[in-house]
């Protein structure tokens, strides 16, 4: 080695806090001494800007304070501000945490939220829920491929979950599908994944199936959510009035309809994330103000109080429902989530040929399971869990929880080596010594799922 | 080729830039691999012209955008008579006709600092002749997509219209006043 850049590359002299001002005069005189030539013919490295140091914000332009990333503002973001609610940034968007009264702390008002739906109703802005619609002759034979479970045998009018996996077998999105007619569906995504699962539904269409007749149509920010539910959220939808019989019979749990709520055309979809009845109510952004209104209105004296994000979160968690990118990484496969079924499908499936590597097929995989605290024990978000015994290495993760106001006890989701197979063995939570959990179902709340069927 | 304008427009008084929000009519228009006489015979039976050069936009009363291969705005425009047309015209060919009214809006951004307020903010080359009067395209402002258009709502060459998502149009509209300090806007 005799030049200098040599030895900046090899060494990464010249680099660092003094960009090479002491240290590259030291390098010189190193190498001229082992290679025995004066420091002029060593020469100095190729300098390069800055030269001087240089503020941040000269780098940073506009990109500080409230401009330095673009954030999305929802269509009742005034309503919302009006009536106490604390916004945060969810994914780029700006959405109520939670609505604080006075005196009120965050977590009273959490609580307060949760047990609103549980006993009365509640009303979340669910706006950014991505929304794509998927028309055309093949969109049926496109999202078959698409989605980890089948969509084609959707019948016109009914709702369907799905999971979506990248070409790893890896979970990247979840959400619900709407057959609007037999050549037009509405693709739901989670509210982080809108504007990259129809960038990646055009890109598939795009380089790989340029032979399915499907388009591609993002509408997610065109359109509210009002999201109604609880025991007390269909007489909510009768007292604001309706044109859609709303009987259990006439407007069962997983199918939509389309009409009118409180004199404003709508489509209402009954699917739940919260285990009680629940309509999201899907309006055009200049009628959404409007509509809600008229449901907090009228669903006031009922016990309707406005949820935010953080109690939504809470009752998910009571439910056990996935929530992708807390319960998930960037290694988990539906199997790993309790969706083995998908094996028995006969059609090719996007992360499909992945799911059958042998790394997929370990039985010792990280699988979603539920945690039940022994005598109190805390569950914080986060904690490693271990076998007890000698044994001190992890078997696991905790990856949502918190205190449920439902069951006045910690509840919590984690992510342990061969869980599913593991229900009823204890763990020992590792970072708070000495307390334990027992591995349980993933819902800790009404595990047969009656109340959101009503 | 106009010259840029150099005095200011007269609605725009002392202020070498203004930067307005509205609202538009937009629909967009998707068409499954559309051929040449797809565009040719909705030219006709919807009585304008079809955009088929890319980022080329046509403005008779009603505009039309060239955004994709498979894909147009059409800004201004009664829509229940457009979507009937455009049906009958393309019968089996799939297409998808969307209102997106609600979801976008417009920022005008004009006067005689309008171009080199969208340079500081925008990589791409505003100028004529590589961005004119029947230039459209889409790309990133201030880190926000969007859609530019020139504007000839003023009469003048120094406007630009931008389509934004509604949901971010009220931050970008606060990072264009921001870049527009410089140019003495208040």
């Amino acid at each position: 080695m005799v030049s200098i850049e040599h030895l900046k590359r090899y060494t990464t002299l010249g680099m660092a806090t003094d960009q090479g001002k002491t240290s590259s005069v030291n390098g010189v005189l190193a190498l001229a001494g082992l290679t025995g030539r004066p420091p002029a013919d060593v020469g100095t490295i190729r300098t390069r800007f800055p030269y001087t140091p240089v503020a941040l914000g000269v780098f940073a332009g506009q990109r500080r304070g409230a401009l330095y990333a673009p954030t999305r503002k929802l269509p009742l973001c005034r309503w919302h501000l009006a009536h106490g609610a604390v916004l945060d940034d969810y994914g780029g968007w700006q959405r109520p945490a939670r609505y604080r009264r006075a005196a009120e702390s965050d977590s009273d008002a959490e609580r307060r939220e949760v047990l609103a739906v549980r006993r009365a109703a509640g009303l979340f802005d669910g706006s950014p829920l991505g929304k794509i619609e998927v028309a055309g002759p093949d969109a049926a034979t496109f999202l078959d491929r698409v989605y980890a479970n089948t969509m084609s045998t959707l019948p016109v009018g009914r709702l369907r979950y799905g999971l979506m996996l990248n070409e790893l077998g890896v979970i990247i999105d979840d959400g619900v599908v709407a057959r609007l007619a037999a050549d037009k569906f509405l693709v739901g995504t989670t509210s982080g994944g809108a504007t990259r699962i129809a960038t990646m539904l055009s890109e598939w269409l795009q380089c790989e199936w340029t032979d399915l007749r499907v388009l591609v149509a993002p509408l997610t920010t065109c359109f509210a959510v009002p999201t109604l539910t609880g025991p007390r959220a269909r007489a909510v939808l009768e007292a604001v009035g309706t044109d859609i019989p709303v009987t259990a019979d006439a407007f069962p749990h997983m199918t939509f309809r389309v009409g009118k709520v409180a004199g404003i055309d709508v489509r209402v979809s009954r699917v739940s994330f919260t285990g009680e009845i629940s309509y999201e109510i899907t309006v055009p952004n200049s009628s959404a103000e409007q509509l809600w209104s008229a449901l907090t209105a009228k669903g006031t004296p009922l016990g309707l109080e406005p949820v935010g994000i953080e109690a939504w979160m809470m009752l998910r968690l009571e439910k056990g429902y996935l929530h992708v990118g807390s319960d998930t990484d960037g290694t988990t496969s539906p199997d790993d989530v309790g969706w083995s079924q998908i094996h028995n499908r006969n059609v090719d499936f996007i992360g499909r040929r992945s799911l059958l590597r042998p790394e997929n097929r370990r039985a010792d995989r990280h699988q979603l399971v539920g945690l039940t605290p022994v005598n109190g024990a805390r569950l914080p978000i986060g904690a490693q869990l271990r076998a007890p015994g000698r044994d001190q290495s992890s078997i696991g993760y905790i990856t949502s929880s918190g205190i449920s106001p439902t069951l006045d006890r910690w509840v919590a989701l984690a992510m342990v080596k061969g869980g599913l197979k593991r229900l009823g063995e204890q763990v020992e939570i590792a970072s708070t010594s000495a307390t334990f959990a027992t591995i349980a179902p993933a819902c800790a709340y009404e595990p047969t799922g009656e109340r959101l069927r009503g | 080729v106009a010259d840029r304008p150099v005095a200011p427009h007269p609605s725009a008084g002392s202020r070498p830039v203004q930067i307005t929000l509205m609202r538009i009519d937009l629909l967009v228009v998707r068409i499954w691999r559309p051929t040449d006489a797809h565009a040719a015979e909705i030219s006709r039976t919807l009585g304008l012209r079809w955009p088929t050069t890319p980022n080329t936009r046509t403005c008779d009363d009603i505009r039309v955008l060239w955004l994709g291969p498979e894909e147009w705005a059409v800004v201004g425009t009664p829509h229940g008579v457009l979507v009937a047309q455009l049906a009958e015209v393309l019968n089996d060919r799939p297409h998808h006709v969307a209102d997106l009214a609600d979801g976008r809006c417009a920022i005008e951004v004009h006067g005689p600092a309008a171009r080199d307020l969208l340079s500081k903010v925008c990589s791409l080359d505003l100028d004529s002749p590589a961005f004119g009067a029947h230039s459209c395209a889409q790309t990133l402002l201030a880190q926000v997509a969007v859609c530019i258009e020139q504007t000839a709502l003023h009469g003048d060459e120094g406007g630009f219209l931008i389509h934004v998502d509604s949901s971010v149009s009220s931050w970008l509209m606060a990072a264009l006043e921001e870049a527009a300090t410089e140019f003495g806007a208040p």
